[in-house]
């Protein structure tokens, strides 16, 4: 088979050469075409209701909003779980499927049980819709408008009716969220003392604004031939004309809306603002990229629309983006194809050096390319997004994708210089030596391949960020056994037409004089070989409880975010002042050029934030132009000093995307959450506060918060159903007081053009603002008086929960924090054993902790199966390649030497051992394999060329110690970019990087000498049997 | 010169003590409370003196004051009903003449409208007959009781021209003249009923019984007037008073010669003052309210009579109490409590006994002392730092 493809190549050469060209040429259109991200989107598959129900306190929310959509959602197919957060006005279900579930297929599933769920929510309360289809990484554009003499309510229906209408036509949009600003509103302000006068009540009023604003169809006459459709115009489109809308007559004379109330522009009731740069209030929009497509393209097409809507805004108005994706992507895959390219050159040097021959150089980096360009087709192909992640399973690769090629090149120039009689012979005497080189490099590259299937294996978080490596190594890999079997021996016959002589290669010889007799004297030393080795192993294993461990490092986006958390109580306003108190301090630092701060939460579809949040995002220069501080970490360090000094607040330094991210992951925006479940609000209220004492007190803990569950204040209004009986009342006559006359309601739009604004209608604000007013709010009674709200309801002031969150249908409470200068996995067990210890539970409740610290065990619980299945099938391969335990389990044993290395470079690098530390011992194993049966395979040909046994070992290590230093030197200088770049992302290759340069260091060394001393051991044994 | 260096060193001393904590920033301190002779619980808050600036927390001493309470009623205008006349006809009749519009101010006694009427004209015809009547039976007894002294006449003739010249009397003064002045004639009127043609002819001249403004008419002229016709109303609205609607629960706190402000709709921002004069005993069943009516103290005013009004009844206990601002007063869903000043910017909580509140002061009954330094402005700062650690963080 094998042979029959290199025959195949070598007959149809120019076959094989169109066939490349079609390659490379499909490879830049794919390359082109390739989505690309910063990182690979971890989101998970999530469909997410939203229910606005206007002035409904929390524990409402849960009752009759949240607890039949919840209902509703439970029992179907592929679901993983189903979270809820209630809070005021808001209902938000979060429903999780498993990731193969298709986003369209989940929301098409939740969309048709949320029609039954709509069934059991009261008459409206509410009406449920399903969230924008995004995910973590969506936010890729926000900007602000510009406008100077403009009032916030002016810019936002820009931003409403303009701006937004316009985005939402970019192609890879899929929604954008307003953000700030006065959302306008024709409002009718109540003055409830000449409702009284004048006898009129609550309902008289909405029944005349509704059934005064409707437009009709009166079909159409046919006058002569033609035919003139109908219209009855009665919508209002003005102030006046809701102000000359009649409401009753008396005594003749009609008394309209404008005798009993003012009739103004309002701004809507809102739960968010965002403020800038200390300047007040700005006009902000969020744009959200449609799930699965491409970001750069995306914000490109977002920037020229942007263009197009500035040119066509009214004078002044402008929209300024301050936050866009483009520049993170661009830096991440900067840092990628710095790497990749760095590597490339590093890898042609050591080709160069080692081959001495500029011609086998130039054909073995070609498959590089090559190996590249057919592993973007597949990602094409597959669907996969160009990313921090695949692309840097390019960089990976980059030292193994030559291997194939090296060892073909190798094999054919050491058969043309041993056979360079005459110029017809070429062509056979490459066949020749491919043939023989066919299998072992098929052989060599699978096993590649195979060690990187644990990284198939893993799920959730840790599968998406690393299966798209796993995915484009294999392709890429693929891609240089492809050509290295067909595309180099070709290239050989025409480059090596005249045959080749191979020259003395300094360098080799040099190695090659050190080399043998050093091993010469260890042979002879073979228990203390194997001792040292085994205590090296032993060492390094020992050291083990000392590395860190952690999930994945924290990716630097560039710009920071810091979450402010304030007393549940706190108003919007108020939230908003401290907002603007942070900016000055944060815009001290030069290095800061833009603080955006936002309070609350935007149009229904982001993020549901309560008013006593705010997140502040810091817009950075980039880090070279940096004065006053070092790095980030100093930076951050002097922000939080900075913010210290101001009372009452509790803030968090995050990144926009992580935060969004860590939030969708487990509803928590730490690395660490223990949510406590059970039923009693205040019981969970309680025992969270024990257990974040104790989590307090546990070094490395950091950014503490437990979530606010309580704390904010009601009034409540318990109608006293006796006082309500005696006057004839319904509870219903004055619950619509309390909602409509305090809350305010919507009767009806004006609408102008395309534009559409709600008539609200509310009391003025002179008649509620106040504890003592509402009290007094008057309800008419049926035989026409009218009376004060507190005679018939008993009026308290208490401080109730602030929002109810469940998890699968069960209220939680969870404490997150994140660990600093400790590593995550011990702080976990420290914290679980403390909490064990110190806190009882009452019965039914029960502590869970999630947050990375799940995702980094469930990571490591998978490898630690998965991996030694592994290399299970490896030994199998070499068992069935060499026929011999022996021989198998002698390579098998370069696995723990290569392992030495690994651990040490990790321990003096001072890196956590994390899932990306894991993925280096993966590829670490793959080359620490294949430099095994380089030297195992040939000390046994040369062993059945009659050689002795030590003889064949010492020749076989000779011979083949270039290949083997070739491989490992590729293989880790291929990767020396990646361990010093300093660009975005490359914290998380770093760990990668010095895991394999470690251990393919250890590896090699011990491969070179340990191994052929074990050979020599383990075959003496069998010759003296 | 001298003497004054040592003060000199002293604000030297007091700005690097204040720039040293404003360095520190600020920090808490956890030094519980052990002493529970106090009711000051939890860990003193420290904030640096820059901080409290730029918040614009305010320190001081709580005050004794009289807290004003009050209530508010709804009420409208109306004319003290002394001062209200309705003008109307007991007979049928027809307008002849108008005098007035609606809106002209007039006195006591101008004529307002002229009403020509056969009733009238009967009535006068009856009076002017049984004037003639008198007239002729006075003559005759005068006569006849002076031809009896003359012993002329007998004695029997002069009872009965007597009890003639009686009955003519009682017949004019009941019939015609009783009749005249229900009517509305007057004496003078009358005693002109026979030199005037007019009053002849049935006519009446209604005139204006107290001084006011016409404020209502509702006659034109040759109307047909029945006797349960309302023709018109003179008012005199500088004699006004407001009614007003007062809640049963705030009963216990109204009194006669409580002190109110008025506030009309008409007339935004502006407050009249007065106070209670009468107060209905009757709760209105329909509307739940007492009647109450208020003299408004300034004699002339805006107001007009209908006018919608806001009745706001100020009551207060007589003494002064302990009261801050209500900002000062913090609740957590059990307790109130303020922030006492411990030492300069380090505050304690103690919890205390709110009392009433009125003009965003609030009693408070115990907990405080007059001397204690607290916070009375901004509290919410320093209540969030407290929280702080308990308060927690946000999640979903």
């Amino acid at each position: 088979m094998i042979n029959k493809i290199i025959e195949f190549a070598a007959r149809q050469r120019l076959l094989i050469l169109i066939f490349t060209i079609l390659i490379v040429a499909a490879g830049f259109i794919s390359l082109n075409k390739l989505p690309i991200d910063a990182f690979p989107d971890v989101s998970p598959v999530l469909v997410q209701v939203f229910t606005e129900a206007p002035g409904l306190a929390p524990e409402e929310v849960e009752k009759l909003i949240t607890y039949p959509i919840e209902v509703a959602m439970n029992g179907l197919p592929d679901i993983r779980e189903v979270k809820s957060v209630s809070t005021f006005g808001l209902s938000v279900v979060s429903v999780y499927f498993e990731d193969n579930v298709d986003i369209y297929f989940a929301r098409q599933l939740v969309f048709e049980r949320l029609q039954s769920a709509k069934g059991e929510i009261p008459e409206g309360l509410g009406d449920p819709e399903l969230g924008p289809i995004t995910s973590g990484l969506g936010q890729v554009y926000q900007y602000y408008l510009q406008g100077e003499g403009y009032s916030l309510m002016e810019l936002r229906e820009i931003q409403d009716w303009v701006v937004k209408f316009q985005l939402r036509t970019v192609p890879g949009v899929t929604e954008i969220l307003s953000f700030g600003g006065e959302v306008k509103q024709y409002q009718i302000q109540l003055d409830p003392i000449l409702m009284q006068k004048y006898d009129i009540t609550l309902d008289e009023i909405l029944a005349v604004v509704k059934s005064n604003n409707r437009n009709v169809g009166g079909n159409f006459i046919v006058r002569d031939s033609e035919e003139y459709l109908i219209r009855g115009l009665g919508w209002v489109s003005s102030l006046k004309d809701i102000e000359n809308i009649k409401v009753v007559r008396r005594n003749g004379i009609p008394v309209f809306i404008r005798d009993i109330a003012k009739v103004v522009y309002g701004p809507e009731i809102r739960r968010g603002l965002v403020s800038m740069n200390n300047k007040g209030e700005i006009v902000s929009g969020i744009v959200l990229k449609l799930l699965g497509e491409n970001t750069s393209e995306v914000i490109n097409n977002i920037k020229k629309k942007v263009e197009q809507i500035n040119a066509s805004l009214p004078k002044g108005v402008k929209v300024v983006p301050y936050y866009d994706q483009a520049d993170l992507v661009k830096k991440a895959t900067d840092t990628v194809k710095d790497a990749l390219l760095e590597g490339g050159i590093l890898v042609i040097i050591i080709l160069l050096l080692f081959l001495g021959n500029v011609r086998s150089a130039l054909i073995v980096t070609l498959t590089l390319p090559l190996s590249a360009l057919l592993a973007f087709i597949l990602m094409n192909y597959f669907g996969m997004s160009a990313n921090l992640m695949s692309l840097g399973g390019l960089a990976i690769g980059i030292g193994m994708m030559v291997d194939g090629s090296i060892v073909m090149v190798e094999n054919i120039i050491r058969h043309l210089s041993e056979d360079n009689s005459d110029e017809s012979k070429t062509i056979p005497t490459i066949l020749q030596a491919a043939r023989e080189v066919g299998r072992p490099i098929v052989f060599a590259i699978s096993i590649i391949i195979i060690v990187f299937l644990p990284l198939f294996t893993l799920q959730e978080v840790e599968g998406k960020l690393f299966s798209p490596m796993a995915f484009t190594i294999s392709f890429a890999m693929l891609g240089s056994l492809i050509f290295s079997l067909t595309l180099v021996p070709v290239l050989c016959t025409y480059f090596f037409r005249k045959g080749i002589k191979e020259k003395p290669n300094f360098i080799v010889n040099f190695l090659q004089s050190t080399y043998v007799p050093l091993l010469e004297k260890v042979i002879n030393h073979r228990v203390k070989v194997a001792v040292t080795a085994l205590l090296l192993l032993l060492g390094s294993l020992l050291l083990i409880p000392f590395l860190g461990t952690e999930f994945v490092p924290i990716l630097d986006e560039g710009t920071l975010a810091v979450r402010i958390t304030l007393s549940p109580s706190t108003s919007l306003q108020q939230a908003a002042e401290i907002s603007a108190a942070m900016e000055p301090r944060l815009m001290e630092f030069p290095e800061v050029v833009d603080v955006i701060s936002r309070v609350g939460r935007a149009e229904v579809g982001g993020d549901p934030e309560p008013v006593n949040n705010s997140e502040i995002y810091v817009i950075l220069k980039p880090e070279e132009e940096w004065s006053t501080v070092e790095n980030k970490a100093e930076l951050v360090e002097k922000m939080r000093q900075k913010l210290n000094e101001f009372p009452g607040i509790l803030f968090n330094f995050t990144q926009p995307i992580q935060m969004r991210v860590d939030e969708l992951l487990s509803g928590v925006k730490a690395q660490l959450a223990i949510k406590l479940f059970g039923d009693d609000l205040d019981v969970l209220a309680k025992k969270g506060a024990e257990i974040q004492a104790v989590v307090s007190d546990i070094p490395g803990a950091a950014d503490i918060q437990m979530e606010q569950i309580a704390g904010k204040p009601q009034i409540q209004i318990k109608v006293n159903r006796d006082r309500i009986a005696r006057l004839g009342m319904n509870v219903d006559e004055v619950q619509e007081v309390i909602e409509t006359a305090i809350g305010g309601s919507t009767v009806g739009q004006v609408f102008q053009g395309q534009k559409r604004f709600d008539i609200f209608i509310r009391f003025n604000e002179t008649y509620r603002d106040n504890l003592d007013k509402i009290r007094n709010t008057l309800i008419s009674t049926p035989d026409g008086g009218r009376i004060p709200l507190v005679q018939v309801a008993d009026i308290s002031l208490i401080v109730g929960p602030k929002q109810i969150s469940r998890d699968n249908s069960q209220r939680r409470i969870s404490i997150q924090c994140n660990v600093e200068g400790r590593d995550m996995g011990s702080f976990v067990a420290e914290t679980q054993k403390n909490i064990a210890q110190k806190i009882s539970l009452p019965p039914g409740y029960y502590v869970t902790f999630g947050g990375q610290f799940e995702n980094q065990q469930r990571a490591m619980a998978r490898l630690a199966l998965i991996v030694p299945l592994t290399i299970l099938l490896i030994f199998v391969m070499l068992f069935s390649t060499f026929n011999s335990v022996r021989n198998a389990f002698l390579i098998i044993l370069n696995v723990p030497f290569a392992v030495i290395g690994g651990i040490l470079a990790l321990f003096f690098s001072g890196l956590y051992l994390s899932v990306p530390a894991s993925v280096g011992f993966i590829a670490l194993f793959g080359v620490a394999v294949l430099n095994g049966v380089v030297m195992v395979s040939y000390f046994n040909q040369l062993r059945n060329e009659g050689l002795s046994l030590h003889d064949a070992i010492i020749t076989g290590s000779k011979l083949r110690l270039r290949p083997v230093l070739m491989t490992a030197l590729v293989a880790s200088l291929g990767l020396i970019p990646l361990l010093f770049s300093s660009g975005t992302g490359s914290e998380v290759q770093r760990p990668l990087a010095t895991v394999v340069i470690g251990g393919l260091v250890s590896s090699t060394f011990l491969t070179l000498f340990v191994l052929p001393t074990l050979y020599a051991w383990f075959e003496k044994k069998r010759v003296e049997f | 010169m001298n003497l004054k260096e040592p003060s000199i060193i002293k604000t030297t001393l007091i700005i690097l003590i204040l720039l040293g904590l404003s360095i520190y920033g600020c920090t808490e301190k956890n030094k519980e409370n052990v002493d529970s002779g106090t009711k000051e619980h939890g860990s003193e808050i420290v904030l640096s003196p820059k901080i409290i600036q730029e918040i614009g927390i305010k320190v001081g001493r709580p005050q004794y004051s009289i807290l004003h309470q009050s209530f508010s009623a709804q009420g409208k205008v109306v004319v003290n009903p002394d001062y209200v006349a309705h003008l109307n006809s007991l007979v049928t009749g027809r307008v002849r003449k108008i005098h007035v519009q609606i809106g002209d101010y007039v006195k006591k006694g101008d004529p307002l409208f002229e009403l020509e009427s056969l009733e009238i004209a009967n009535i006068t015809a009856d009076y002017i007959r049984a004037k003639a009547d008198f007239e002729a039976e006075k003559a005759n007894y005068e006569r006849i009781k002076k031809l009896r002294q003359e012993d002329i006449k007998a004695e029997k003739d002069l009872i009965t021209a007597k009890a003639n010249y009686e009955r003519a009397e009682a017949e004019l003064k009941a019939a015609a003249d009783r009749k005249l002045h229900s009517l509305g004639f007057s004496d003078e009127d009358v005693e002109t009923m026979f030199s005037s043609k007019e009053h002849r002819r049935g006519v009446l001249v209604v005139k204006s019984p107290i001084s006011g403004y016409v404020t209502e008419r509702n006659i034109e002229l040759g109307q047909l007037i029945q006797p349960d016709t309302d023709i018109m109303k003179v008012i005199d609205n500088t004699r006004i008073w407001v009614e007003a609607g007062v809640y049963e629960k705030d009963y216990v706190n109204l009194k006669k010669g409580q002190k109110v402000q008025i506030e009309a709709t008409a007339l935004p921002g502006k407050r009249f003052s007065g106070k209670v004069i009468k107060i209905n005993k009757e709760l209105h069943p329909e509307s739940r309210t007492f009647k109450v009516f208020v003299k408004i103290s300034e004699g002339k005013t805006e107001l007009i009579p209908n006018m919608f009004t806001t009745v706001y009844f100020y009551y207060s206990r007589p003494d002064s109490v302990l009261v801050v601002p209500e900002q000062a007063l913090q609740f957590d869903g059990e307790e109130y409590f303020v922030f006492i000043e411990k030492e300069p910017n380090s505050f304690v909580r103690r919890n205390v006994r709110p009392g009433i509140r009125a003009d965003s002061l609030v009693e408070i009954k115990s907990g405080i002392e007059k001397d204690d330094r607290l916070v009375l402005r901004k509290a919410f700062f320093v209540k969030s730092e407290m929280e702080k650690e308990s308060f927690g963080g946000d999640q979903h």
